[in-house]
């Protein structure tokens, strides 16, 4: 029994390590050639790319005449690149102003990505909400207060929603307000895609 | 054809070699004794493991020819073990061979069965092989080894091949290139002259025999072909009278040497070996040898199958991987190539791009950028229509006091709407509900004229009109003391 085991031991483990090698030999070079067709596939798209861009050279000197005052004043205005807080709250200050001296109380949520479904790719558009309660005069003022954070360019301020409530009377002061408006404003800021990529 | 030990054994000689790269090597030949047993016992603890195949050249063996029906595969095993038992039952050493088709309407097969009748002389060798360990390939007989030689010599019709083997004078009768008969006359060292009566003797006897036992009719033509690589037994065939249906022809070394695809120089003179050096080839249908005492052979053999199909495996594998490494240098070249060419477009794109405007990023990204705002921009609201669309309606109804105002910019789809929740009281209110309601739907309607309203919904009225809904109060509470609060729902076509 033992020599019959040692007789064919050695023909079964030479089939068994011939195919174990054929296999690993193949499976090492089909992995390497998968690899280099996805490196290939990867230098096709740039050259492409490349080739792309060199034949719209005149088109991108069009778009960068055409966009880059904009893109500048935008820049400018604090709504592209990261967010500004101290410039924000400046501008609310500032804002605070049209109030007649009312306090306004603040709280800003953590910036997160804004669900915009048409933006291009390019760009990835953040947004950071904030939540806004005011004293008014009359409802002229939540306007006024509006119109004026947006002058501040400390950004771009977009409303969700404003309740507008009226004080309980006797008012017994000229200039007591009269309304109180809790609001909840977007802050958005656009961050080129090549920015936030990992 | 892997190298083996050939043995010849006949009744006063032995003889063997080694066959190995389509030669036989190493020719010994030496009388049938237990000295000649210990040398090959010593030849074989030599070449251990190699396989042994005996050829037999003896006079116990029987030839018999018949046709059986054409079947196939375990029909036919089973009618030739039933002939094979039939015809040799005393001896587990015999063979069938398949001649061919018969030419009868029913084509039936046509078959030589053949035995050792007798196993004396093979027996002590068999022992002395098996005792050593090593695999026995086969048995065979003499004259069914030679067949391959006559089928090179290019037979045709009745032929009687003639040799001088160490068991004696051996005569074997072919028909149409087919083994039919064999006749072996056993004979000591020969002089030449005896052979010049003895060789004409013998085939005379052969022949009576043949027309005797009506294998061969008399009129047709029988041709005796003499082996004579030596050159002893040309005088005795040339002494052989001529007769219409019977001659004797001489195969000398030359032809020997062309048949058997040697040089002249290197064909043995001895025709035991040469009859050796064709056993390698002899038909696997002619052994004798029973499945059992070729077990060990034929283990060796699978054993040797597994190692070529693991060479096979490992080669293919080797060969295959191959390829694909040579492809993949060839796509790795694709691609450097590429790589290349995109850093050429790249300089180009750059020398073009130095004439550019200063710009603070890439023109797609200023675009991308200036979109996106424009975009936001477009669906950004504030509360300022829906101010303005009440401070515009609500002072025609100075007994509406406006208690609050709860504006939403649309969400998804509905992203260009507003929606304005209006809760509002009337006052003073003298308790009439009819009253009350008619100002309410004139209040309504006057919204819903405006051209920016696009729906307006009564959600509350000062009394609840709905049958589903319960309805409570009190008749004692003085009118004074009732409200009369309502809200409505604005929904605006929003505008920027």
């Amino acid at each position: 029994m033992t020599n019959t085991l040692r007789a064919w031991a050695a023909p079964l483990t030479a089939l068994i390590a011939a195919a174990a090698f054929a296999t690993a030999a193949v499976f090492h070079a089909q992995e390497g050639l998968i690899k280099a067709q996805q490196s290939r596939e990867e230098a096709r798209a740039k050259h492409a790319e490349a080739q792309r861009r060199l034949n719209q050279v005149d088109e991108e000197r069009r778009l960068i005449e055409h966009y880059a005052p904009a893109y500048r004043a935008l820049l400018g205005a604090g709504i592209i690149g990261a967010e500004r807080r101290v410039d924000w709250i400046d501008a609310l200050r500032a804002a605070g102003q049209s109030l007649r001296g009312f306090a306004i109380d603040y709280r800003l949520a953590a910036q997160q990505p804004a669900l915009l479904p048409a933006a291009p790719r390019e760009v990835q558009v953040r947004e950071s909400v904030m939540t806004l309660r005011l004293k008014l005069l009359h409802e002229g003022d939540l306007l006024a207060f509006l119109q004026a954070l947006e002058e501040a360019r400390a950004g771009l301020f977009v409303p969700r929603s404003c309740d507008i409530k009226r004080l309980a009377e006797p008012f017994t002061v000229r200039f007591e307000p009269k309304l109180e408006a809790d609001c909840e404003l977007a802050w958005i800021t656009l961050v080129p895609a090549k920015e936030t990529a990992p | 054809m892997p190298a083996r030990i050939v043995l010849n054994l006949s009744a006063p000689r032995v003889s063997w070699g080694v066959f190995a790269h389509g030669r036989l090597q190493g020719f010994t030949r030496l009388a049938n004794d237990a000295a000649a047993r210990a040398a090959f016992v010593e030849l074989l603890a030599a070449h251990p493991k190699r396989p042994v195949a005996v050829m037999l050249d003896v006079v116990e063996e029987d030839f018999r020819q018949e046709a059986l029906p054409h079947v196939w595969g375990r029909a036919r095993r089973a009618m030739v073990e039933r002939k094979l038992a039939q015809y040799f039952r005393t001896t587990p050493y015999r063979a069938a061979c398949l001649q061919g088709r018969g030419a009868g309407r029913r084509r039936d097969d046509r078959y030589l069965f053949l035995a050792l009748t007798n196993t004396d002389l093979l027996q002590p060798w068999l022992e002395a092989i098996n005792a050593q360990g090593a695999p026995l390939s086969g048995i065979h007989l003499l004259p069914a080894v030679s067949q391959p030689l006559v089928q090179k010599l290019g037979s045709r019709g009745a032929l009687l091949l003639v040799s001088l083997q160490g068991g004696g004078l051996r005569q074997s009768l072919f028909l149409d290139g087919q083994l039919t008969l064999s006749r072996l006359t056993p004979m000591e060292e020969t002089p030449a002259e005896a052979l010049l009566t003895l060789l004409p003797e013998e085939m005379e006897k052969s022949r009576l025999f043949f027309y005797n036992s009506r294998v061969l009719s008399r009129d047709a033509l029988l041709t005796a072909w003499v082996l004579d690589p030596d050159g002893r037994l040309a005088p005795a065939c040339r002494q052989v009278s001529e007769e219409p249906n019977f001659r004797c022809q001489v195969v000398a070394a030359e032809t020997l040497a062309r048949a058997l695809a040697v040089p002249v120089g290197e064909l043995p003179q001895d025709m035991d070996a040469i009859m050796l050096s064709l056993l390698p080839r002899a038909a696997a249908a002619c052994n004798l040898a029973p499945p059992a005492q070729r077990r060990r052979f034929l283990e060796q053999r699978l054993r040797q199958v597994l190692y070529a199909t693991a060479a096979g495996i490992a080669l293919a594998g080797g060969a295959a991987a191959g390829w694909l490494l040579v492809e993949r240098q060839g796509v790795l070249k694709d691609a450097a190539a590429l790589r290349k060419q995109t850093a050429e477009l790249a300089a180009r794109y750059a020398a073009a791009t130095r004439s550019f405007p200063a710009a603070p990023a890439s023109a797609e990204e200023m675009r991308a950028t200036v979109e996106a705002f424009a975009l936001l921009r477009a669906q950004a609201r504030t509360p300022a229509t829906a101010l303005r669309l009440v401070g515009s309606v609500l002072p025609a109804y100075p007994q509406v006091e406006l208690s609050r105002l709860t504006w939403k910019r649309g969400q998804g789809g509905n992203a260009n709407e507003e929606e304005v929740e209006l809760a509002a009281e009337i006052r003073p209110f003298d308790g009439d509900f009819r009253a009350a309601l008619a100002l309410i739907q004139r209040l309504t309607e006057d919204f819903r004229n405006r051209p920016a309203v696009k729906a307006v919904k009564v959600v509350a009225l000062p009394v609840n009109l709905d049958p589903s809904a319960p309805l409570s109060g009190n008749t004692a509470e003085s009118r004074e003391a009732q409200s009369a609060r309502f809200r409505l729902l604005l929904t605006l076509e929003g505008s920027p």
